[in-house]
C-alpha cells in the first residue's frame, strides 16, 4: 500500500491549501516547489484576482482591520502619507499629524506577516513633509513635492511647500537627494504616476518662484527617471481640466491617464474625469463624460482611488438610502485608544457638551429638520431620548430595566408619580451615559464603503465612465479622509488617515484621537472548493 | 462491531419508537469494518447527508451505507472529530465572509491533528470526499501551516515531493514576479 501524501491529493485540494496563504512571499516560493505546484499556484493566483475584481463589481467585499495594537511596534498615526506597494511591502512615507507636525519617516509594512518594519535608511532623508508623492520604479521609491509648516510656526509664515526630489532604494536602504534642473515649482497635493520611464505629475497646490500665495496648478510636469531631467509638457489648446489638488490619477494604459476629482477651494469639490492622451509632441485633455451620476460618491478629493482592472474603487460615506439599509456593522475603531484606557474625559466638559449640544440629530428625523433638545430644559423630549439612548445602551441597561416595570399589574396602578420617577431615571441614565462619553457614539457617525466607476470605456470616443449602482451596502470603518488607498495582492490595503469632521467635534477632544494607525483590508469573501 | 453512540435529541430518550427508526445509521469502511452512528453526526458529511435524502436511505434501518474511500482507522478518526463537534454552532450564512485565518485552530483540533502526515492526508481525503466542510478547512490549515515561511526546498523535503524543474527552469519561475498582477 503505497503512503498517502502530498502528491495523492487533488489539484482541487491542493489548490485551497494554498489559497489559505498569504498571497505573497509564501505562494509565490510555492511556485518553484514543482511543476504542478506552479501550476496550482497560478490558479489560485488568478482565481483571488478574479475573486476581488467581482467583489468589487458585486460590491461584495470583506473589511478587516489590523489595529496597531496586534502589531507593534507601530507607525504613528497620521493622514497625508504617502504608500506604496512594492513586492511582498507596503512603503509609508512621512504624513503629519494633529498639531500639523510633518514627518519625514519611512515604514515597510509586511504585507505576509502584517508586520511594521521601520528600515533606518542611510543617506540624505528627505524634510519631513505631507501630501508628497511617492512611486515605485525598478527598485527605488522616487519621492517628490509635500508641505510641511517651518517649525517656528509664526502666525505670518505661511506654510513652506517642496520641490526636493528623493529617491530611495530598497535594496540598499538609502536615500538620495537628487539635485535636478529647470524643476516644476514647490507643489504638494499633486498626483503622479509613472509611465514607462516618466514620471507624470498633474495639478496641485503650486507656489511659483516669487509669489506669495499658492494657486491651483493644472501643469503636467514629467521626470525622465533615468536622466532625471524634468521637461514641463504642454498640451493641445482646447477644454483641460482646471486647477486642483488631491486628485486621483491612474494609468489606463501606457498612452493614457485618467484624473478624476480633486479640490479646487475650501468646499468645492471637482467629480470630474478627464483623460490626457500622451501621445505626439503637445498632449490632449478629453473630457469623460460621466453617467449614472446619482450613484457617485460625496466627495473624491480627500480619497485616493485606486484602480483595479476596469475599475477605480473609491472609498466614501455610505449614503443612506431605504432601499439599501447598511445590514452588517464593522466593528468600530477605537479611534482614543489611549484615552479609552486612561481616566475618562473631564466631566465637566461633557456636561458643558450637554448644556450647549450642537445639532445633534440626523438632520432628517421624520421628514423635518431638528435637533436633539437638551432634555434637562425639556422634557417632553422623554421619548426621543429614550429611543435614542436604547440603541446605545448595553442590555440590561435603562430601558430594559424599564421595560421591567411596565409588568402587566403595575401598568393598571401607574400613576403620575410613576411616570414621574420614570422619567427622572430615564433623564439620570441619558445623563450618565452622555457623561461616559456615549456622546461621541450618539453623534451620527458614517462609515466608509465602496463606490466604483467603471472606466472600460474611457478610451471610446467619446469617453465615458459610469457609476455603477451599489448593491449591499458592507460598511467599512468610520468616515476617514486623507488616508491611502493601495492595490496589494488582490486586497487594497487603506491606512491611516484623519475621522472626517474632526474639527467639527470641538476642543473637548484630543485631536489626535481622530487620526488613525490602522490598517484596513478589502478582499474578497474567500473562495470555497 | 465498533459502536460510537450517542444520544442527542431528548426526543430519542421519551420516545422509544423514534429511538429505533431514527437514530442509527451503520457505516462500512473501505475495510468492512461496519459503524453504528447517531445519523445527525453522520450527517454532517455532505455527502451522507445527500445520499440519506435522495435515496430514503434512512427508511431502510438495516441499510448499512459503504464508504469505500475511507479506511477503518480514518474513518473512525472522523467519526470522533465529527461527534466532538456535534453540537458545534452551523456555520453562518455568510461564512465567506468570515476570514480564512490559519491561526484559529481550536486547542482540540490541534492535538487531534498531532497525527502523521499519511493520516494527516487521508484525513483531508475523507474530509474532501465525505464533504465535510469544517474538517476539511481545520486540516487544510494545517497543512498550509506546515508550508508558511518555508522555501521551497524546505517544502519538498517537508512533503517529499520530487523537483521536476531543471535548474535553470526553477531559477526562471523565482524570478516570476508578473504572477499575481491583472490579466
Amino acid at each position: 500500500m503505497t503512503l498517502t501524501n502530498m502528491d495523492s491529493l487533488p489539484d482541487e485540494v491542493l489548490e485551497f491549501i494554498l489559497s489559505l496563504l498569504p498571497p505573497y512571499k509564501d505562494l509565490h516560493d510555492c511556485m518553484s516547489v514543482n511543476k504542478r505546484w506552479r501550476r496550482c499556484v497560478l490558479n489560485v493566483a488568478k482565481q483571488k484576482q478574479r475573486n476581488l475584481y467581482r467583489a468589487i463589481n458585486e460590491f461584495d467585499v470583506r473589511w478587516e482591520r489590523i489595529s496597531p495594537i496586534e502589531m507593534a511596534p507601530t507607525i504613528s498615526k497620521r493622514y497625508s502619507h504617502a504608500a506604496v506597494v512594492y513586492d511582498n511591502s507596503m512603503f509609508v512615507f512621512g504624513g503629519c499629524t494633529c498639531a500639523m507636525t510633518t514627518f519625514n519617516d519611512l515604514w515597510r509594512l509586511d504585507l505576509s506577516k502584517r508586520q511594521w518594519i521601520r528600515p533606518l535608511a542611510m543617506g540624505t532623508y528627505p524634510s519631513p513633509k505631507a501630501c508628497s508623492s511617492m512611486v515605485r520604479f525598478n527598485h527605488t521609491l522616487v519621492l517628490f513635492g509635500g508641505w510641511t509648516y517651518p517649525p517656528s510656526y509664526p502666525l505670518y509664515q505661511s506654510w513652506h511647500l517642496f520641490n526636493e526630489l528623493h529617491v530611495y532604494d530598497i535594496i540598499s536602504n538609502r536615500w538620495t537627494l537628487i539635485p535636478t534642473e529647470n524643476t516644476p515649482p514647490p507643489v504638494a497635493g499633486h498626483s503622479v504616476s509613472v509611465v514607462n520611464d516618466d514620471m507624470i505629475i498633474f495639478g496641485g497646490l503650486q507656489k511659483p518662484c516669487n509669489a506669495v500665495h499658492c494657486e491651483k496648478s493644472s501643469d503636467i510636469w514629467r521626470l525622465n527617471l533615468n536622466t532625471w531631467t524634468w521637461h514641463k509638457q504642454e498640451v493641445e489648446n482646447g477644454p483641460k481640466p482646471v486647477g486642483r489638488f488631491g486628485q486621483t490619477q491612474v494609468v489606463i494604459d501606457s498612452k493614457n491617464l485618467l484624473i478624476l476629482g480633486g479640490s479646487g477651494e475650501p468646499n468645492y469639490h471637482y467629480c470630474d474625469a478627464w483623460i490626457l492622451n500622451m501621445e505626439g509632441e503637445l498632449w490632449t485633455w478629453k473630457k469623460v463624460e460621466i453617467l449614472d451620476k446619482n450613484n457617485e460618491p460625496l466627495n473624491i478629493w480627500s480619497s485616493p482611488g485606486c484602480k483595479i482592472d476596469d475599475k477605480i474603487v473609491v472609498l466614501n460615506r455610505i449614503k443612506e438610502t431605504k432601499k439599501y439599509p447598511i445590514a452588517s456593522y464593522y466593528p468600530k475603531t477605537t479611534w482614543n485608544l489611549e484615552s479609552a484606557r486612561t481616566a475618562p474625559e473631564d466631566s465637566r466638559l461633557s456636561r458643558i457638551d450637554l448644556a450647549n449640544r450642537p445639532t445633534d440629530k440626523d438632520e432628517n428625523v421624520n421628514g423635518k429638520r431638528g435637533t436633539l433638545r437638551n432634555p434637562r430644559r425639556d422634557i417632553d423630549e422623554e421619548s426621543v431620548v429614550t429611543n435614542n439612548v436604547k440603541v446605545h445602551t448595553l442590555p440590561g441597561s435603562s430601558t430594559l430595566n424599564m421595560a421591567a416595570f411596565n409588568g402587566p399589574a403595575e401598568r393598571k396602578i401607574e400613576t403620575t408619580e410613576r411616570i414621574r420617577e420614570k422619567r427622572l431615571a430615564n433623564l439620570l441614565k441619558v445623563e450618565e451615559n452622555l457623561t461616559k462619553g456615549a456622546y461621541k457614539r450618539e453623534k451620527k457617525t458614517h462609515y466608509l464603503g465602496v463606490y466604483v466607476l467603471d472606466i472600460s470605456r474611457v478610451l471610446e470616443d467619446p469617453p465615458v465612465a459610469v457609476w455603477l449602482q451599489p448593491k449591499n451596502l458592507k460598511n467599512g470603518p468610520e468616515e476617514t479622509i486623507l488616508y491611502t488607498l493601495v492595490k496589494g495582492k488582490s486586497e487594497l490595503v487603506m491606512f491611516g488617515g484623519i475621522q472626517k469632521d474632526a474639527h467639527l467635534i470641538g476642543l473637548s477632544k484630543n485631536l489626535s484621537s481622530q487620526i488613525s494607525n490602522s490598517l484596513h483590508f478589502i478582499t474578497a469573501p474567500s473562495y470555497v472548493i | 462491531m465498533s459502536t460510537l453512540n450517542t444520544v442527542k435529541s431528548p426526543a430519542m430518550n421519551v420516545n422509544f419508537f423514534a429511538f429505533a427508526i431514527m437514530p442509527n445509521i451503520k457505516l462500512q469502511s473501505s475495510d468492512g469494518e461496519t459503524f453504528e452512528i447517531d445519523v445527525e453526526i453522520a450527517k454532517c458529511s455532505v455527502t451522507i447527508k445527500t445520499m440519506l435524502e435522495d435515496l430514503g436511505m434512512d427508511e431502510e434501518e438495516e441499510e448499512v451505507v459503504p464508504l469505500p474511500n475511507v479506511n477503518s482507522a480514518i474513518l473512525r478518526k472522523v467519526i470522533q472529530w465529527a461527534t466532538y463537534h456535534k453540537d458545534d454552532p452551523p456555520p453562518p450564512e455568510d461564512d465567506d465572509n468570515k476570514e480564512k485565518r490559519t491561526d484559529d485552530i481550536s486547542s482540540w483540533d490541534a492535538d487531534f491533528l498531532k497525527v502523521d502526515q499519511g493520516t494527516l492526508f487521508e484525513l483531508i481525503l475523507a474530509a474532501n470526499y465525505l464533504d465535510i466542510k469544517g474538517l476539511l478547512d481545520v486540516t487544510c490549515k494545517t497543512v498550509a501551516n506546515m508550508i508558511k515561511g518555508k522555501a521551497p526546498e524546505e517544502i519538498r523535503k517537508t512533503f517529499n515531493i520530487k523537483n521536476d524543474f531543471t535548474p535553470s527552469e526553477e531559477e526562471q519561475v523565482r524570478k516570476e514576479n508578473e504572477w499575481c498582477e491583472e490579466k
